[in-house]
């Protein structure tokens, strides 16, 4: 000190140096001279303002000094040191036990010479204590169970951290185990959003392509979308075992020590190993279950973060075939980040957690989209193989917007003829098909009512409620030249079963034109395409000419058995005006008619008594569906020759 | 014969009392560890802020401060409380130095360094005409501080965190006659009458 008594000779003149009212104000000066500047500024006015303008500076100073730490010290700052300080810790009581044994090895290696001359003999014993030392307690400074615990707590606190976004760049590669070259290269891109708990993980090919893209609530329950297949809906996170089922789906494991937990189920088991700035835990081949072999993650040792998991599966060479056992090819996966960044909340871009449009725009492209041409075509072609005759596939639109095709039919070769048939709208998303093959004693039960009344036990069983058969032995008796009486049975026979398959026929082709009148709506008819409009009717047509010509059959065969005493037929009804209504009118008349034709003839297995055939308002139906059918057959461009004459033909 | 007896019994008892030491290492100096970051960690990052001219390189070198204090205190046991202010505050400058001269190695065109951006904003609650104010205050204050030496404005923070002289010297390396000069200076600068 320059100055230790720097005061003039009198009193008044004197005044401290300015660095000594600092040291003064700090109470950094020794006790006398403290003393004297205190009851110097009691007198002094100068220096007191001195002392005041010194004490301002450090008060705006203090002010802006408070105010800057302030923004200091996240919440997560504590957390953090403390998963570092626990990390450390094991590790230290570790170091820190070496150390106390290589001292009591020393000690003891020390005490030894004392007794023993050879003091290379303790030399030698103290380097063999040191290298069992090392031996014992370099390998595993932390257990697996406490690390992975821990860097899950780590893992948590980072992805609760509300005030920021994480955004992790991961590598994919696949590789055959042993190979050096990858087989396949994927880059994961990961967002995270502390505050709403949303993930979304994006899947990219070498060249940058999006192939897949997954949103991962808090919840759990995922979003799965890709361009090449349906969007898939996931209420909870599938088990990381589940995903290694299914490779292809390796890129939603997250690198994470809570993931690796779960697939080691105890990790009490895997091993621990320092690399540098990382542990490794690994899962050895006592983990290995189904595909699974082996399971490596690497945690970094500062922050105790997991960034990259290697895996190694057993995957099928081929796919499996269940009678072959197929060679396994073992694959070695490795997912790896690329970088890591913590972004605040407000400047992440807020478009990483939208819907990719790219991923988007083919889930609206499949919107089904039925249109009448559709319609009709899909009808054409199960027409073309007979398969809209009695039901046995319907064609209508569902509430889903789309047209179901759906049936029972009789076994599973026709039901391959038909899916055949349907070929060219298989494909369109719009078609719906639901085809299933029947049990064939039904089918053949049903059958037997449409095809041989041979076979129909109620025909040959001489039934009493078969008048109408009597009538036909009768008639057929009464033929000029007789036929001869071991034959009169089976022809009766061969006339009702031909009655009979012409009824059936006619109200199944009634059937189908109902249809396909339902199918065009009003006005759809002007929408349809030319070509579909050609096919459209044509097909009614024929279905109007097997109705008009079954029901001909039908009348001439029953003319002049039944119709021969009644009074001839009354005038025709007024002529129809529109398709629509003639059709429902025509299957009206067909279904009455069949249904009097098989409850006369004793096919019905229905117990009503037999309606009679023998009356002029059967005649008058059957004449009715005869010019409606070809009525219907002229609108569709056939070609019918008018049923007026023959009407009244009679024997 | 007996030597080797003698040795391996010893032997017994100290890897006996080093598998004790593996299983309970140190706890209550990680507790005490734990409870001074706590309580310190606040006015180590904000000097070292001041040191180095960045919050968030600030905050990674004060974890690391404590976390070698601890492994400090496992060797010799936990420093005296009254001494682990001052401990962390010199090793806490003397990383933040290294720190510094590592970042000038690497940037060979950096003159001075940045000064640190730790201005908030003006307090809510002010009128508008209040807060502009308030903010050319600050903003005064800050300019005046970049004027400080580096070696000024280490030795205003430390004694703005109540370190005698003896002790910023000790944290810095410096007389104690150096620090009364450095501090002499820089509220020289600071003062407002001193402003250009």
């Amino acid at each position: 000190m320059r100055n230790l008594f720097p005061f003039a000779d009198w009193q008044g003149s004197w005044h401290p140096r300015e660095d000594d009212l600092l040291l003064y104000i700090d109470g950094e000066l020794p006790a006398r001279r403290h003393a004297r500047i205190g009851a110097h500024l009691k007198e002094c006015w100068a220096c007191r303002v001195k002392v005041e303008k010194l004490e301002s500076t450090i008060a705006a100073f203090m002010d802006y000094r408070s105010r800057a730490s302030a923004g200091l010290g996240g919440s997560t700052a504590n957390d953090a040191f403390r998963l570092r300080m626990r990390a450390l810790a094991r590790h230290e009581g570790s170091r820190q036990s070496m150390r106390e044994f290589v001292a009591r090895a020393r000690r003891l290696a020390g005490g030894a010479t004392r007794r023993v001359p050879a003091m290379a003999a303790a030399g030698v014993l103290a380097v063999a204590l040191v290298a069992l030392a090392w031996k014992y307690f370099a390998p595993a400074p932390v257990s697996a169970g406490e690390l992975l615990a821990n860097a899950t707590l780590a893992e948590s606190a980072r992805a609760n951290d509300a005030s920021v976004v994480l955004h992790r760049s991961l590598l994919l590669e696949k590789r055959r185990s042993g190979d050096a070259k990858p087989v396949e290269r994927r880059r994961i891109d990961v967002w995270h959003a502390g505050n709403s708990g949303m993930t979304v993980r994006r899947l990219y090919d070498e060249s940058g392509h999006l192939l897949a893209a997954e949103w991962r609530r808090r919840d759990g329950s995922a979003e799965i979308l890709s361009p090449q297949m349906r969007p898939r809906l996931e209420a909870r996170t599938e088990s990381p075992l589940a995903m290694l089922n299914r490779p292809e789906d390796l890129w939603r494991l997250d690198p994470s020590a809570a993931s690796f937990v779960q697939l080691a189920g105890d990790a009490s088991g895997a091993k621990v190993a320092r690399q540098g700035e990382n542990f490794r835990v690994s899962l050895g081949p006592e983990h290995a279950t189904g595909h699974f072999l082996k399971a490596v993650l690497t945690i970094r040792r500062n922050g105790l973060r997991a960034t990259g998991i290697d895996l190694r599966l057993a995957e099928p060479a081929a796919p499996p075939q269940p009678e072959v056992r197929t060679q396994e090819v073992v694959y070695d996966y490795s997912i790896a980040e690329d970088s890591y960044q913590q972004e605040p909340l407000e400047t992440a871009q807020a478009g990483v957690f939208a819907p990719d449009a790219s991923l988007m725009l083919p889930e609206q492209s499949q919107e089904p989209v039925v249109t009448p041409d559709l319609q009709v075509e899909t009808t054409w072609l199960l027409d073309g193989i007979g398969a809209t005759l009695g039901g046995e596939i319907t064609v209508s639109m569902g509430f889903d917007g789309r047209l179901h095709v759906e049936g029972i039919v009789q076994n599973e070769a026709r039901k391959q003829e038909i899916l055949t048939a349907l070929k060219p709208v298989r494909s369109n998303p719009a078609v719906q098909i639901d085809i299933l093959s029947y049990s064939q004693a039904l089918r053949r039960a049903v059958a037997a009512t449409h095809t041989t009344a041979g076979a129909t036990p109620g025909v040959s069983s001489g039934n009493s409620n078969l008048s109408a058969q009597a009538d036909i032995s009768e008639f057929l008796a009464s033929q000029t030249p007789p036929p001869p009486e071991s034959e009169l049975r089976e022809r009766v026979m061969r006339f009702s079963a031909e009655i009979s398959a012409n009824s059936s026929n006619a109200a199944r082709h009634a059937w189908v034109l109902k249809h396909l009148a339902e199918m065009a709506s009003p006005g759809s008819g002007e929408n349809l395409s030319a070509e579909t409009r050609r096919q459209y009717l044509s097909m009614v047509a024929v279905h109007a000419r097997e109705v008009e010509q079954s029901t001909r059959r039908l009348k001439l065969e029953l003319d002049p058995i039944f119709f021969a005493g009644l009074p001839p037929p009354g005038e025709s009804p007024p002529p129809p005006t529109e398709l629509s209504p003639v059709i429902d009118r025509l299957l009206d008349a067909a279904l009455r008619n069949d249904k009097a034709i098989q409850s006369a003839f004793g096919i019905s297995m229905g117990v009503e008594s037999p309606v009679s055939i023998r009356t002029a308002e059967f005649r008058e139906s059957v004449l009715e569906t005869e010019e409606l059918a070809c009525w219907i057959e002229k609108q569709a461009g056939g070609e019918c020759v008018e049923p007026g004459q023959n009407t009244k033909a009679s024997p | 014969m007996q030597l080797w007896a003698e040795v391996a019994e010893q032997d017994g008892a100290a890897s006996q009392s080093a598998m004790l030491f593996l299983v309970q290492p140190s706890m209550d100096v990680e507790q005490e560890v734990i409870r001074a970051y706590e309580s310190l960690r606040l006015p180590v990052h904000l000097y070292l802020a001041a040191v180095l001219g960045d919050t968030s390189e600030a905050e990674d070198i004060c974890q690391e401060v404590f976390l070698r204090l601890f492994v400090y205190c496992c060797g010799r046991g936990m420093v005296a409380p009254e001494r682990v202010r001052s401990w962390v505050f010199r090793v806490g400058h003397n990383l933040a130095i290294d720190r510094i001269r590592t970042r000038k190695f690497r940037r060979e065109l950096d003159g001075d360094d940045p000064l640190p951006e730790l201005l908030q904003l003006p307090d809510a609650g002010l009128t508008p005409e209040e807060a502009v104010l308030e903010g050319e205050r600050l903003q005064a204050v800050q300019r005046r501080l970049a004027q400080l030496s580096s070696q000024e404005r280490h030795c205003l923070y430390l004694r703005a965190e109540g370190f005698r002289y003896r002790e910023i010297a000790e944290i810095l390396g410096i007389t104690r006659a150096s620090v009364a000069e450095f501090l002499r200076r820089a509220l020289r600068k600071l003062m407002r009458d001193n402003d250009a």
